[in-house]
């Protein structure tokens, strides 16, 4: 990627003249020996990088856009989400997806993957109408999942991980502050999911499903955010609805609930099945009503039942505890970490990214690192790092 | 015997400031110093704060010599990849920019062929490490300058103290036998 000398200086010029500065005026604003940019300027001598850095920092673009002129793809917040980012949870989520956004870019830049390409995604025909686009939304992602081997018994155990496999969607565990559920957002190169792991495991599940349908349908393409701070606050939107209808149906697909839901349905049959589907009661109940399987007023009753009364009654207790114990635990996108791990170990790249990524310091990592290499083995004498 | 050059990272510069060291810098570094143009432009910002005023000795002084300046097309984009690589962002140009031009001023001029890395960072260091590069932090060079009977004992050890009372980020040995043994 070597720069075209005459493109690059009329780029440093474009952002010159963004600026309104004149060019003594601009290499005055950033520093610069006015006479070397008047030189740079005309091809008398070169940019160097230096020099690059400031005009790129104060043109607000990047040294690869004044190299190549290929703009980056950045992370925007949408205009609705940015009226309530006051809130500390969505800020906080919004700048972590920026960092993990900006390990991306690095690795991009310094150790690309063999097949940079991101797998295409369902291709949906949106009619508009949210109750109508959800389930078929749904129903489409099941199907591309199946026609590459995944299975949806695997999704039901593990979506984050199924999610991030089959349809190349980063999936990021973590906690934040208040007024936060879920965000999803997508580049050309890069797609996120981030759930909060302050919230309980069933609204984790409800909201990682709800944000993969934001990227299934295409919301937040281009690098908008679609940020989440309550999936069931903001309902009268057609793109909050649809990830909702795509959410329940993705979730409770409905052959699943066919075979599963023996009619008529009992409280401890409805108990059991909130266990197997791993949602809340109120979910279930709502999505069986939508399905015909049950009445109203059946819906009112069943999903007033507490998810740990449906665990006693479904003998899902154990499983209940599992999940309960271990539902604020993070987890970080399982693809990009090994990247940044083999690109650590391949010395590629320095600690620093890797530990963006873990939310570590660096300087832990590279004493485990250096640790690591120190203590030669020796059967006669118990020596390990610990 | 060749000099063997020392190509100095800001981080490692500025350690001697806040302890009104900068002589002893120029005296340990011993006409062996250069920088690179991201590391001037950093020290020159540096020394206008109150913390780190003493810097301007170094601007005056001229003790490391003309900034190395990379400019070829190829200059321009490895920089910036081993800029990337160190962590820094494309959004925040400078961030790691001393740290990358110097490993590529080592890496790329002839007569920097050998030079030494003089970095306290961490990551800079593991990462010319891997590429290749000799790579000493501000211990080594207190050290090295009690062996050339610049400074003496416990002096040596007492100033990487200071240093490290400075909150300056430097590894301070156990003992002052590692630096002045």
């Amino acid at each position: 990627m070597k720069p075209d000398e005459n493109a690059l200086r009329g780029r440093v010029r474009q952002v010159i003249k963004e600026t309104g500065l004149t060019n003594i005026e601009f290499a005055d604003d950033i520093e610069l020996d006015a006479d070397k940019l008047s030189k740079s300027l005309t091809g008398v001598r070169r940019f160097t990088s230096y020099e690059l850095a400031l005009i790129a920092e104060r043109g607000r673009t990047t040294v690869d856009w004044l190299l190549t002129g290929v703009a980056p793809e950045k992370i925007a917040v949408a205009a609705r989400a940015q009226a309530r980012s006051a809130d500390s949870g969505l800020e906080e989520a919004v700048s972590r997806a920026r960092e993990i956004a900006g390990v991306h870019e690095i690795l991009k830049r310094v150790a690309p993957a063999r097949d940079d390409r991101l797998p295409g995604l369902p291709a949906t025909h949106l009619s508009g109408y949210a109750i109508e686009d959800g389930p078929r939304l749904a129903d489409e992602a099941l199907q591309f999942l199946q026609k590459y081997g995944g299975k949806t018994e695997d999704l039901r155990r593990d979506p984050a991980t199924v999610i991030e496999r089959a349809f190349g969607i980063d999936v990021l565990v973590e906690g934040f502050g208040d007024g936060f559920d879920g965000l999803a957002c997508s580049t050309t190169t890069f797609r996120l999911i981030i759930v909060n792991s302050r919230t309980p495991w069933s609204r984790q599940r409800f909201t990682l499903f709800h944000e993969w349908g934001h990227i299934l349908a295409g919301d937040g393409r281009q690098g908008g955010i679609c940020v989440d701070g309550d999936v069931m606050g903001a309902t009268d939107r057609v793109e909050e609805m649809r990830a909702n209808s795509f959410a329940a149906s993705a979730l409770m697909p409905e052959s699943d609930i066919r075979e599963q839901a023996r009619e008529p349905v009992t409280e401890a049959s409805f108990a059991e099945l909130v266990g197997y589907f791993r949602v809340s009661p109120d979910a279930l109940a709502w999505r069986l009503k939508t399905l015909g399987v049950i009445s109203p007023a059946e819906r009112a009753a069943l999903g007033a039942m507490s998810v740990q009364r449906a665990a006693v009654l479904g003998g899902w207790g154990a499983e209940y505890g599992n999940l309960t114990r271990n539902q604020g635990r993070a987890r970080i996108p399982l693809t990009l970490a090994g990247r940044a791990a083999e690109a650590f170990l391949d010395g590629k790249i320095a600690a620093r990214p890797l530990a963006t990524l873990l939310r570590v310091d660096s300087s832990t990592l590279l004493e485990m690192h250096s640790a690591a290499g120190d203590t030669a083995a020796d059967d006669e004498r118990a020596v390990f790092v610990p | 015997m060749t000099l063997q050059l020392v190509v100095a990272d800001a981080c490692s510069i500025m350690n001697f400031a806040p302890i009104d060291r900068m002589p002893l810098l120029n005296v340990a570094l011993r006409e062996r110093g250069r920088w690179t143009q991201a590391v001037e432009g950093e020290i020159r910002r540096s020394a206008n704060t109150l913390e780190f005023r003493k810097l301007s000795a170094l601007l005056q002084g001229g003790w490391l010599g003309e900034p190395i300046e990379l400019d070829s097309a190829e200059d321009l984009n490895v920089v910036e990849g081993i800029r990337m690589a160190l962590g820094g962002v494309p959004s925040a140009p400078r961030q790691h920019l001393g740290e990358a031009e110097s490993i590529r001023a080592i890496e790329s001029r002839p007569e920097l062929k050998g030079a030494i890395f003089l970095t306290d960072d961490g990551d800079a260091t593991y990462l010319a490490t891997r590429r290749g590069i000799t790579v000493k932090d501000t211990r080594w060079l207190i050290s090295d300058a009690y062996s050339m009977g610049d400074i003496g004992c416990p002096e040596a050890y007492e100033v990487l103290k200071m240093m490290t009372d400075a909150a300056r980020p430097i590894k301070l040995p156990d003992s002052h036998i590692d630096i002045c043994p």
